[in-house]
């Protein structure tokens, strides 16, 4: 069963690896799509023509894309992600200080769905169609339906103006003044996933409660609280969990628009700006590093799935013992 | 190790949270927390703070109020005066000689001015400019040689070429800023471009990227620049919406806001507004050297096809008169009776047929994304597109949302200097060249013989500032000053502004 595991681990890793490298293979070759405009920064492309040879020599820009590939895989591999072409500085550092307030946000907002979609969806199944599950439901789909830097204008018009509650900028310093900056945006970022989690739990809880050991439960006289809470809301939570892995994925490199809002120094808004400066080497490292936790965050959600759920790992355990 | 939290315990703890939060207890401090202090907001972070390699309006800002040069421009004009240079003079026309100011220091412990004479360095004309290339005012400016010291605080620049512009677009801006050598040599073209080191009124004490800088008065500053804040904030916010809801939620003190939120925040308690005239150029920027715009009739049939009047009205809500000029009113050189091209379909056809396109031609517009100019594109090609489908062919024009290099809309100043930079080119490249000229920059008229602009609109800048001072707060601390930059003007510190 461990060796079946073990191979089975291998299998993943090595298609997460994959889609690393085919991650990184379509970013440098979207690159060169440019060639027609200016590549250095626009003021100074626009001045001096020189410049923008020497810029494309500084960014790896001016050899053909096999050459790109395994200059940046070799650099990779020595912890270069190449120079930030407007401050002179290593990519690296720029990501690794952004990282970190984009990871809390990310966190932050599945932490606030899952607190608030989770028992929203189980309360709508508890009573399914009646009054309360049909408020929840005109929500949660009010909740999927705005876009989140709506949402965000709303937010800090209310809480931050006009309550004067919490800050409107950046991250703040200190643990508790960091929290308290992460409210708004993470309630923001978190309201789409509240309505999908809650739509989602919902019908899946609906699901298992149909099932014969849930009928039997009932049946032998176990009470409805018990049967929801302890037996049905975990195998329900499965494919929920599935879901909030690719969430975390997307909200590592969706949160733009909150950040920019926000005016939070997160990876989101520095691949923005990058782009909008042109500053490729800090777009090709900072996509690379939403690629790689993308990869690495479902990496660990399906693991994760095959251990939770015994069926997986039962499926698991024979797919890997199957005869070849 | 484990955390044991019962529900009771999280039910208090969250709480005692909400109980901080609506007491003020975990409120951030707010930007207006003291007298001597002002928080700034800027569209754009900090980048490169070499003088040789800087960015943009946001770095040169920085740069001017840590660095000296010899001259500096007086605050709100575009006359200069003496600032590191206690004696400047133009010995010829290619020989300017300067001798410094008595007892200026450089930040940071690298040095008196004046007892490290020789390590004086002014940057841009001594050293190679950007990634190793020629420095650029040595190219452009008809070649500025080296900086000699021939004394401990006596020096002379020596240029191959008159370069009667160096004056206002080098010496007083931020080409012309002295850094310490022995600065430049300790931290290489790479540290000084995040380390700042200078003699000037305020010390960048702290650069938190992307998040934040603070400047406070330099104790050591010896020139005759006031500083009227003890502590300059700059918070980099791109998004506008937000800026305006940092202004409203007292976390910022002054910046530019939307046009259309002017009513708000002149309603505002302790707000000024301050209303900038200004010229937002929007231009076709299409190569005249390839056909069919390297045909001047082309380029007139565009011009005449165009309605710029429904481009105001649709993509500006009307709110901006139309210029019909590159400079501003108030710039020496404004062109008061510039001709006022209307939209004659008829006359742009005559033209067309002249130039030997009357069928017409497939062109594209490429833009930057953004709603006013979505708009713009959207407006533009339609009269012209409708006009060709009386035509024999089609003639489409397809808005492309991508790069920026046909479109941008720089701050009238950008377009000063950059129209100063070309008539200066012109005059110092005569044999005879006129030595010296204190005139303000845009004084000449490449801008226009030069320029394919279609059109403009005569877009005033809205700035707002919090009057939480006491005469901290004059509106003369506050200059704008309008500097090159992709869209909108930046405020120049207040080291700038002199009250006298």
């Amino acid at each position: 069963m461990q060796t079946s595991f073990l191979k089975y681990l291998a299998l993943r890793l090595a298609t997460a690896a994959l889609a690393v490298v085919g991650g990184v293979v379509l970013l440098l070759s979207l690159t060169p799509a440019h060639s027609r405009e200016p590549r250095g920064h626009p003021a100074r492309a626009a001045r001096h023509p020189e410049l923008i040879a020497a810029l494309n020599v500084q960014m790896g820009l001016d050899l053909p894309l096999p050459q790109r590939l395994l200059k940046f895989f070799v650099d990779l591999a020595q912890g270069d992600l190449g120079t930030d072409i407007l401050t002179n500085r290593p990519v690296l550092d720029a990501i690794l200080e952004a990282l970190p307030n984009t990871l809390a946000l990310a966190v932050a907002s599945m932490v606030l769905a899952i607190a608030i979609g989770i028992p929203l969806g189980a309360i709508g199944a508890f009573r399914p169609n009646g009054k309360i599950d049909q408020l929840i439901a005109f929500f949660s789909i009010g909740f999927i339906s705005a876009p989140s830097f709506v949402v965000s204008i709303f937010v800090l018009l209310l809480f931050a103006v006009r309550l004067d509650w919490f800050p409107v900028l950046g991250v703040g310093t200190g643990f508790l003044d960091q929290l308290w900056h992460l409210v708004l945006p993470a309630f923001s970022l978190a309201i789409l996933w509240i309505g999908y989690i809650a739509r989602l739990l919902r019908s899946s809880l609906l699901e298992v409660l149909g099932e014969p050991y849930i009928r039997t439960m009932r049946a032998y006289g176990v009470p409805e609280r018990v049967v929801l809470l302890k037996y049905a809301l975990k195998p329900a939570c499965i494919p929920t969990l599935a879901v909030l892995g690719m969430g975390v994925g997307e909200l590592l490199g969706g949160a733009v628009f909150t950040e920019v809002i926000f005016n939070r120094p997160g990876l989101g808004s520095l691949v923005y700006q990058s782009i909008s400066t042109r500053n490729y080497p800090v777009v090709q490292g900072g996509i690379f590093v939403i690629v790689l936790v993308f990869v690495v965050t479902n990496l660990l959600v399906d693991l994760s799935y095959a251990w939770i759920d015994p069926r997986g790992r039962e499926r698991t355990h024979l797919e890997g013992e199957r005869p070849a | 190790m484990t955390l044991p939290i019962n529900r009771r315990q999280a039910l208090v703890g969250g709480s005692a949270l909400l109980a901080a939060a609506t007491t003020g207890l975990l409120k951030p401090r707010f930007a207006h927390a003291a007298d001597d202090t002002i928080t700034i907001r800027t569209e754009e972070d900090l980048s490169n703070l070499d003088p040789a390699n800087r960015t943009g309006p946001i770095d040169v800002n920085v740069i001017n109020a840590v660095q000296q040069g010899l001259i500096a421009f007086k605050p709100g004009s575009t006359e200069w005066e003496l600032d590191a240079a206690e004696d400047l003079k133009q010995v010829s026309d290619t020989e300017i000689s300067f001798k410094l100011r008595p007892g200026l220091k450089f930040t940071d412990g690298y040095g008196d001015v004046d007892r490290r004479g020789r390590e004086v360095l002014l940057r841009t004309f001594h050293q190679a400019g950007f990634r190793g290339q020629e420095g650029h005012l040595c190219r452009r400016l008809a070649g500025a040689g080296p900086c000699r010291v021939t004394g401990p605080l006596t020096g002379k620049l020596v240029l191959k070429n008159a370069a009667p512009a160096l004056w206002v677009i080098a010496l007083a801006d931020g080409s012309g800023r002295i850094i310490s050598k022995k600065a430049f040599e300790k931290l290489g073209e790479k540290g000084i471009a995040t380390t700042l080191i200078g003699s000037g009124p305020y010390v960048l004490k702290e650069w938190k990227q992307r998040d934040h800088y603070t400047l406070v008065a330099n104790p050591d500053y010896k020139g005759p620049i006031k500083s009227h804040f003890k502590t300059i904030i700059g918070k980099p916010i791109a998004e506008q919406k937000t800026a305006d809801l940092a202004f409203q939620a007292g976390e910022i003190d002054f910046t530019q806001i939307s046009p259309t939120n002017v009513k708000t925040f002149k309603a505002l308690p302790k707000t000024t507004v301050t209303e900038v005239p200004a010229i937002d150029y929007i231009w076709f920027g299409p190569n005249i050297e390839a056909k069919p715009f390297d045909n001047v009739k082309v380029r007139q049939a565009l011009r005449l096809a165009v309605d710029i009047d429904a481009v105001l009205t649709g993509a500006y809500g009307g709110l901006y008169p139309r210029a019909n000029a590159l400079l501003a009113p108030g710039l020496i050189g404004y062109w008061k009776d510039a001709p006022v091209y209307k939209r004659d379909v008829e006359a742009a056809k005559k033209l067309l047929e002249e130039a030997g396109q009357g069928g017409g031609f497939k062109t594209r517009l490429t833009i930057l994304s953004n709603a006013e100019n979505q708009a713009v594109a959207a407006i533009v090609p339609g009269p012209i597109s409708r006009k060709s489908e009386s035509s024999s062919r089609s003639r489409r024009w397809k808005p492309r949302p991508i790069g920026p290099w046909a479109r941008t809309t720089p701050a009238p100043s950008w377009n000063s200097r950059w129209s100063s930079i070309a008539a200066s080119s012109t005059r110092a490249s005569r044999p005879n060249g006129s030595p010296r000229t204190r005139s303000a920059p845009g004084t000449g008229s490449a801008g226009r013989t030069r320029s394919s602009t279609i059109f403009m609109s005569g877009a005033p800048r809205r700035w707002t500032r919090r009057n939480a001072r006491r005469s901290t707060s004059r509106p003369s601390s506050f200059r704008t000053s309008l500097r090159p930059s992709s869209g909108s003007p930046t405020i120049s510190t207040p080291s700038r502004a002199r009250t006298g």
